[in-house]
């Protein structure tokens, strides 16, 4: 307990708060709609433009920003218009992203430990510009989703019914898309390119197996990535091991722990009505 | 001349390479109540699709109230035409229920930053009884059975106070009693509400039940159009002969 006394390991705490807010949000999108496979092209697409950015010499955030914008806008109307098969689209969009980052990874020149820290994250140098960057992303995404939460609703539920009934569907799916994006972008830094992708999905798909409110899905998605966070934090800095890596696996563990006490599980061909219903 | 509340003009539509309707030409007058029949994939779902702007248009011209479908007019057009998907799966663990599921069609009219008040409240408890649902509102969407999500999606598209409504296949899924209490709700909410409506079903029985024109399509063509008597008049010959 004596970390907290450290200025690092505060900032440390804050940034997995907010990484934790933004993450368990954008969780909830992918995981009701199904699109993981979608998220991970896109966090592939930010590790690739962090990396872009160090070979130039330029802001690997903004660079990142920009690539996973761009994965965005690629894959919304691949996966909107239908005119490939989804998952060969995304497999091709992520592939690709995959290629570039160890060919950018290849030909920087000098150590790759500022490239590494991209891939695993290093939560514990985080400095009060990253901070910010995630108060930003998390308040930016907890606003949309206070602000539209029905649009929202009706869009992750179902995009052709929501369209049918005169919501801009598509607009709201790629904004959607922007903010999983924006998330990614900002916890690259302390979470890593590699393991962001988990603390989105791992936290969400555990709320799924608890709640059938929606609303709820959302305060348990981002109490677990939060959770996830902090206890990952301490086992990493107890044990001295790698941050993210432990981040990402409390939130495994947290997720299959609700899928072993979900009330949502059928026992002997019967549903079970869930404690939080 | 009266504008036809629904017109569309030398319309094709396709998926991919595979081109579903051709070059089709229809007007449904205001307060029509038509059947549409037809051998599966004769194009059917596409045509209520077409209508309502879900399938993109990539020749020809829908036409609602004297209004073009474009970017700039769809949203406002879709809000007033209730759609009932023939299919709709979705994950038994989904956290939506029913309740929610009916008052998302009412979203798109209610307008952004508002929230549900008593008036959708009140509208939610009218439709829920007429329709016999309220004990399933409460229910997770994904756990009811396929005539009660049908019903509840009667519901999603009657809270939208449409004028014209799309039916697909309602009739899949119901028991007897239950088609029976649908047929007397479209009925009354087409004579009430003067509601364009138009009806996919292979259910002949419905159709002549409940429509006074029917729209018969093959191979993405209109085949037949015209009155309900004078189809079944054709069938039984049809039928006759073979």
């Amino acid at each position: 307990m004596e970390l907290i006394r450290f200025a690092f390991f505060q900032k440390a705490l804050v940034a997995c708060l907010l990484a934790g807010i933004a993450c368990g949000i954008a969780g909830v999108w992918i995981v009701i709609m199904q699109i993981s496979f979608i998220g991970v092209a896109i966090s592939h697409a930010a590790f690739a433009g962090a990396l872009l950015a160090i070979l130039l010499d330029k802001p690997p955030i903004l660079f990142s920003f920009m690539f996973s914008l761009l994965a965005c806008a690629v894959l919304g109307p691949l996966s909107d218009r239908g005119q490939l098969h989804p998952e060969t689209s995304i497999g091709i969009i992520f592939s690709s992203t995959l290629g570039l980052a160890f060919l950018f990874m290849g030909v920087i020149p000098e150590a790759k430990s500022q490239a590494l820290s991209f891939l695993w994250g290093s939560v514990l140098t985080v400095n009060i510009q990253d901070i910010l960057l995630l108060a930003a992303t998390a308040i930016l995404v907890s606003l949309t989703v206070i602000l539209f939460y029905k649009e929202l609703q009706s869009v992750i539920f179902n995009r052709e019914l929501a369209k049918a009934s005169g919501i801009a569907a598509s607009i709201f799916f790629y904004l959607l898309l922007f903010l999983t994006g924006a998330t990614v972008s900002a916890t690259l830094k302390s979470i890593g390119g590699l393991l962001v992708f988990a603390l989105i999905i791992n936290p969400a798909a555990a709320a799924y197996q608890i709640t059938y409110s929606m609303k709820k899905m959302y305060l348990l998605s981002t109490f677990f990535a939060v959770v996830s966070g902090w206890a990952g934090l301490f086992v990493a800095s107890i044990l001295n091991l790698p941050a993210g890596a432990c981040i990402v696996i409390v939130s495994s563990i947290i997720f299959v722990v609700s899928v072993i006490f979900s009330p949502k599980r059928t026992r002997n061909g019967s549903r079970q009505k869930t404690f939080f219903q | 001349m009266k504008t036809p509340k629904i017109q569309l003009i030398n319309v094709s539509v396709g998926y991919l390479t595979e081109t579903i309707i051709r070059n089709l030409s229809l007007n449904i007058e205001e307060g029509e109540l038509a059947g549409i029949f037809g051998p599966n994939g004769s194009g059917k779902t596409t045509l209520l699709c077409a209508i309502n702007g879900i399938a993109k248009i990539p020749e020809g011209r829908v036409v609602i109230d004297g209004i073009k479908f474009n970017i700039f007019t769809e949203n406002n057009l879709r809000r007033t035409i209730g759609y009932v998907p023939q299919h709709f799966d979705i994950d038994p663990k989904l956290p939506v229920i029913s309740e929610e599921v009916i008052l998302m069609g009412r979203y798109g009219k209610m307008g952004y930053l508002s929230s549900v008040g008593d008036n959708e409240k009140n509208m939610l408890e009218k439709i829920s009884s007429l329709l016999e649902i309220d004990h399933i509102l409460k229910k997770p969407f994904g756990q009811l059975s396929g005539g009660e999500k049908k019903r509840v999606l009667i519901a999603r598209a009657l809270i939208q106070e449409p004028e014209i409504m799309l039916l697909d296949e309602i009739f899949a899924w119901l028991d007897r009693d239950m088609v029976s209490s649908f047929t007397g709700t479209i009925k009354d909410a087409h004579k009430t509400q003067n509601l364009t409506t138009l009806i996919v079903s292979h259910n002949i029985e419905m159709i002549q039940r409940l429509c006074s024109r029917v729209i018969w399509m093959e191979e993405g063509k209109i085949i037949f159009d015209g009155e309900t008597e004078e189809f079944l008049k054709k069938v039984r010959i049809s039928d006759g002969i073979n």
